[in-house]
């Protein structure tokens, strides 16, 4: 049983205009099994709580505590982060000229498991995962991310959910750019890690659509740097209806 | 052999390379360079042992060959070879007066080999000046890789000369000590449908100065010039590279990625490419990108273009300098990878593309070990 408890993150990026403050004190616990839903509008800092949780140098921890299972992961550096059981699935996963997937996965996998698997093992474990998330095998000798579309690079990030079997992973708009079929395929892909290997999702979108797909346990709405209310799906139903009007208001008005 | 000698000597006219540059054999027609010059602008004199001056030789070269079957090798005196190499600049003719030893590699005609013709110079202590004569004879497919290691100041001279419809891989790899110093001026000569491949990889040293020209003596040649170089803390490599477009419907490609980490790390590259007025149904093009792996790091980059008709096929040219990304190390970092391997992977994948070109495995091993050993250097 895992537990990424979020308390209190308060969290600063420094543009040409000076410092700014993007997260307003998150408070969040994910744990091991659930899917907990974040729904917000654009520009709520959802993406932002992704990247400053994984540790991306561009956004700057003010205060509040980042833990997972009471080991403070502020303090870790990216690769410890992975090591220490924690995912993102990026919604613009970055291109790498001249490292073919085959490769950056080996690496990963030799790092995160702390010895390299035995190739012919290996090669069985990552063609399967490819082939449940409808990969071709051929995908593995091209470049990182080069010249994927939308569906690809998001297929290829929940194929290493699947293969580096995390204890909590964040998917930061997996569902932004899919067409129904790709959606329906990558969300099996995370119902699978959830169920095989009892992993902790938070799910951030903008939309609902991917929730008809992947049943969250709560539902958090996002707005304006901190979690406005959470819930159960029904949360997630009547943002479908109403939209984030209510909420931005309510924000507005506090 | 004399024959092919002589052969050459017409194909090197007096007034020689890049349009109005002048070109000799005599190190007193070109003045000491003071470092104003465009030429000499960003090479660092001071550290260079005075090869652009007075150094004299205090060795000879020692050429270590081993050569495909079938391949002739000879290491001759300067009685013995007649070469009209005309160089474009000082160091280059210097280099040229005062080699006492050249070496000669001759590929026979129709001999089509898979196997490496491999020179290895290991430089020593001192000051040394070496020439080297590559002649792909007609219908001939082979490579060739001249591997340059070791330490002290040299001047290196090399002419490769493809004979009709033949086929040349070139791999030049300069791979000195911390504190080696090497200049060389390579000219390539191609001629009617001959197909030149050539690489140079430039890894270590204190100072590289490579200056490659090719040029055409028949029409429908094509030749590629290509080069990966990596400078680490206080290193200095120039490329200066010319391909001279004479003749017609010829191609040529010119692809250079530079790389530099560290303190004063500087890296130089200076790309002409001159489409002649004769020269129609040419088809050229000329990139360097250089990745810039901290802020130490300095990178110059100039490419040229001049073209006198109007008709050519395809006429190209870009440089692009960028710093290493840090979303790409997140991204790999995020995947568990410690930041010196993110970084190895990111350096090695920005050269992968001209590496994977020269397909031979021995050669492929080789070069990536020594890439990987300059890419751990930066880490030090």
């Amino acid at each position: 049983m895992s537990e990424l408890v979020i308390k209190d993150l308060h969290v600063t990026v420094t543009t040409d205009d000076g410092v700014k403050e993007i997260l307003k004190g998150v408070d969040l616990t994910i744990s091991s099994g659930q899917t907990h839903a974040i729904m917000g509008p654009n520009g709520s800092g959802k993406s932002t709580l992704a990247y400053a949780v994984a540790g991306h140098p561009k956004y700057e921890i003010a205060s509040g505590t980042v833990t997972l299972d009471g080991q403070d992961i502020l303090d870790m550096s990216v690769d410890e982060r992975a090591k220490a059981g924690l995912f993102l699935a990026m919604q613009y996963p970055v291109e790498i000229p001249g490292v073919s997937v085959s490769n950056f996965l080996r690496t990963s996998i030799t790092a995160l498991r702390g010895e390299a698997p035995k190739l012919r093992e290996w090669i069985k474990e990552m063609n399967g995962a490819m082939k449940e998330i409808g990969m071709d095998p051929t995908f593995s000798e091209r470049n990182v991310n080069e010249g994927f579309s939308g569906g690809e690079k998001k297929r290829h990030e929940i194929l290493q959910l699947e293969l580096m079997k995390p204890k909590i992973a964040i998917l930061d708009e997996t569902d932004s750019g899919l067409d129904v079929d790709a959606l329906r395929i990558v969300s099996e892909g995370i119902n699978r890690t959830v169920a095989k290997n009892n992993t902790g999702v938070l799910l951030i979108t903008h939309y609902t659509r991917i929730l008809r797909y992947v049943k969250p346990d709560k539902v958090s709405v996002f707005v304006d740097g901190k979690v406005v209310a959470t819930g159960g799906q029904e949360l997630a139903e009547e943002l479908e209806t109403n939209g984030y009007v209510k909420f931005s208001k309510a924000t507005v008005g506090a | 052999m004399t024959a092919a000698l002589q052969e050459k000597e017409i194909l090197f006219k007096s007034v020689d390379a890049r349009p109005d540059r002048f070109a000799s054999s005599n190190p007193d027609d070109f003045a000491i360079p003071n470092g104003r010059e465009e030429d000499w602008r960003y090479t660092p004199l001071k550290r260079i042992g005075n090869l652009h001056s007075d150094a004299v030789a205090t060795q000879d070269i020692n050429y270590e060959i081993v050569v495909a079957q079938g391949v002739i090798s000879k290491v001759l005196t300067r009685e013995e070879v007649k070469t009209k190499f005309l160089a474009t600049d000082r160091i280059g003719a210097r280099t040229q007066a005062l080699w006492a030893k050249a070496l000669v590699i001759e590929i026979p005609k129709e001999l089509e080999t898979k196997d490496l013709t491999w020179i290895k110079i290991d430089l020593k202590p001192g000051v040394q000046f070496g020439h080297i004569i590559i002649n792909a004879k007609n219908f001939s497919n082979s490579t060739v890789v001249l591997e340059q290691t070791g330490t002290g100041f040299a001047g290196i001279n090399c002419e490769i000369i493809a004979e009709p419809g033949s086929n040349l891989d070139f791999i030049n790899v300069c791979d000195l000590d911390r504190k080696g110093v090497l200049v060389s001026e390579h000219q390539f000569v191609i001629d009617k449908d001959a197909n030149v491949r050539s690489l140079v990889v430039q890894l270590g040293g204190d100072i590289l100065r490579y200056n490659p020209r090719a040029k055409f003596s028949g029409n429908h040649g094509a030749v590629e010039l290509l080069g990966v170089y990596l400078a680490t803390q206080g290193q200095y490599f120039e490329n200066r590279v010319f391909v001279d477009h004479n003749m017609k419907d010829c191609k040529s490609n010119v692809l250079y990625r530079g790389g530099a980490q560290g303190k004063d790390s500087h890296i130089v590259w200076v790309g002409d490419v001159m489409i002649r007025k004769i020269a129609t149904g040419t088809n050229t093009y000329e990139m360097n990108r250089n990745l810039l792996l901290d802020s130490g790091a300095r990178a110059d980059s100039v490419p040229n273009l001049e073209i006198e008709t109007g008709q050519v096929e395809k006429a190209g040219h870009a440089s692009v300098t960028g710093r290493l990304d840090d979303d790409q190390l997140f991204y790999l970092m995020s995947r568990g990878i410690d930041e010196p391997t993110a970084r190895q992977l990111v350096i090695e994948g920005f050269f992968s593309g001209i590496f994977g070109e020269f397909t031979h495995p021995d050669l492929k091993e080789k070069l990536n070990q020594r890439l990987n050993a300059a890419i751990e250097r930066g880490h030090q």
